[in-house]
């Protein structure tokens, strides 16, 4: 019995190592597909920032805002994962903005007077469900620019 | 009992795809014995490592050093002849990020036939690196059907640069994504030196000084993947000597403001940091980055 059980844990175990890298890669084209647009009419910063994700889990950015320029943060995750709420922090830790008191948008627009380093904070809420399984799906946090 | 066991290998497959996939996470967890709630915890556990630093792109730099008031020169930008002396990983990645820099460069300022030169420049590299649907034959022929709208060319080269960085996360090499990074961010940084060097713009001095946080994030990228390639180590060092520079410089951080101009739906975020960059630490900032920038492209 406790042969065939380590025989089941050693088949999952290889089967989902084996597709990890095509669910990396589902990541990408649901950012393509579901994310890109969004950004526009700001032109995208070249980088993918995604996470695959579970139920209570967090993930944030660290980057620099530069004077002069209008900013877009844009954050975009699976329908599966639930609410997912988002905060910016300056770097003395004050929060700057904080999704789930502005009525949970996916995006904000802002400018600064000044070059800022900001933190990006990302939230999958905790799922209510009393299933032992955990919806599991992918963030990303997009930032797009353009000339303020 | 037959619950407990789907959990756990709903687990297994949950730890295995986020440590697949993740930036940065080397964690795992295969014990028998992991409950539901142990295994929560632990997920938990991998994702606060889970942060990304970002840079800005070539394209938001050289925008932002067009606003205000830097000239083209090309003299600043790699000679496209060299792109055949790049014969390791490494160096291939960095001067991919060069190119990119490069390109982008000459694109705000409309420099046409330069575009398609370090287009070709970039496309070679890339091919070299095995990436796939970036700057590539698509790309190409999206920028020249594109060339007299400058915004939809620099979407095209930023998109070019988030494909590259998506194919190679997805490919398990997010190191050389780094060094493509870096590449394009030393190259910026050289080009706003050279200019401020000989132009004395006061706009383009400040940039340089504000580079200070980016640099900062450029590092923790890095050293996130300092194991990918032994060229990176040897990168973080040169970095952190220009660190020590930009450290000098005095900054002034006021607590940050927010106003909204609900009409618009933009947020105006005032005060913040201010930084005094001198004549001498400007003088330090450019040969140091000199320095490294004639190391990637020698």
């Amino acid at each position: 019995m406790k042969h065939n059980y380590s025989s089941k844990a050693f088949i999952a175990i290889s089967i989902i190592a084996l597709s990890a890298t095509s669910v990396c890669a589902q990541c990408a084209t649901f950012v393509k597909k579901k994310c890109m647009p969004k950004i526009s009419p700001f032109t995208q910063n070249g980088q993918m920032n995604t996470s695959t994700l579970t139920s209570g889990q967090k993930t944030s950015l660290n980057l620099t805002f530069y004077a002069g320029q209008d900013y877009r943060i844009l954050v975009c995750a699976e329908e599966q994962l639930g609410d997912v709420t988002f905060k910016i922090l300056d770097m003395l830790g004050k929060v700057v903005f904080d999704s789930q008191k502005n009525d949970s948008p996916d995006f904000w627009d802002f400018k600064v007077k000044n070059t800022q380093q900001f933190i990006v904070e990302v939230q999958v809420q905790e799922s209510e469900s009393t299933s032992s399984v955990l919806p599991s799906g992918c963030v990303s946090i997009m930032v797009g620019f353009k000339k303020g | 009992m037959k619950i407990k066991k789907i959990s756990f290998f709903v687990f297994i497959a949950i730890s295995t795809v986020f440590v697949a996939c993740s930036s940065s996470s080397n964690d795992s967890a295969s014990e028998e014995n992991i409950d539901a709630a142990a295994a929560k915890a632990k997920v938990k556990d991998v994702n606060a490592q889970n942060v990304f630093y970002s840079i800005p792109s070539p394209v938001e730099t050289t925008s932002l050093l067009k606003a205000v008031g830097a000239k083209y020169d090309p003299k600043f930008l790699n000679p496209i002849e060299n792109v055949s002396n790049y014969v390791t990983l490494a160096s291939k990645a960095l001067n991919l990020g060069v190119y990119g820099s490069d390109l982008s460069f000459t694109s705000i300022y409309d420099q046409t036939q330069e575009s398609m030169l370090y287009l070709r420049c970039t496309n070679k590299l890339a091919s070299a690196l095995g990436i796939s649907g970036a700057f590539d034959e698509t790309t190409t022929s999206r920028i020249e059907a594109n060339m007299q709208n400058r915004d939809s060319l620099l979407a095209i080269i930023s998109d070019s640069y988030w494909n590259a960085d998506a194919y190679l996360k997805e490919n398990g090499q997010p190191g050389v994504s780094s060094l493509i990074i870096a590449g394009g961010w030393i190259e910026g940084l050289y080009i706003a030196t050279q200019i401020a060097k000989t132009t004395k713009n006061a706009g383009v001095v400040s940039r340089i000084g504000e580079q200070k946080m980016s640099l900062e994030n450029l590092i923790s990228l890095l050293e996130t993947y300092k194991a990918d390639n032994e060229s990176i180590p040897v990168l973080l060092i040169q970095l952190n000597d220009l660190k020590k520079v930009f450290d000098s410089i005095p900054v002034t951080a006021t607590e940050t403001t927010a106003s909204t101009d609900k009409e618009k739906g933009v947020t105006v975020i005032g005060n913040g940091n201010t930084f005094n960059l001198s004549p001498e630490q400007l003088k330090q900032i450019s040969d140091k980055s000199s320095e490294i920038r004639n190391k990637i492209i020698k």
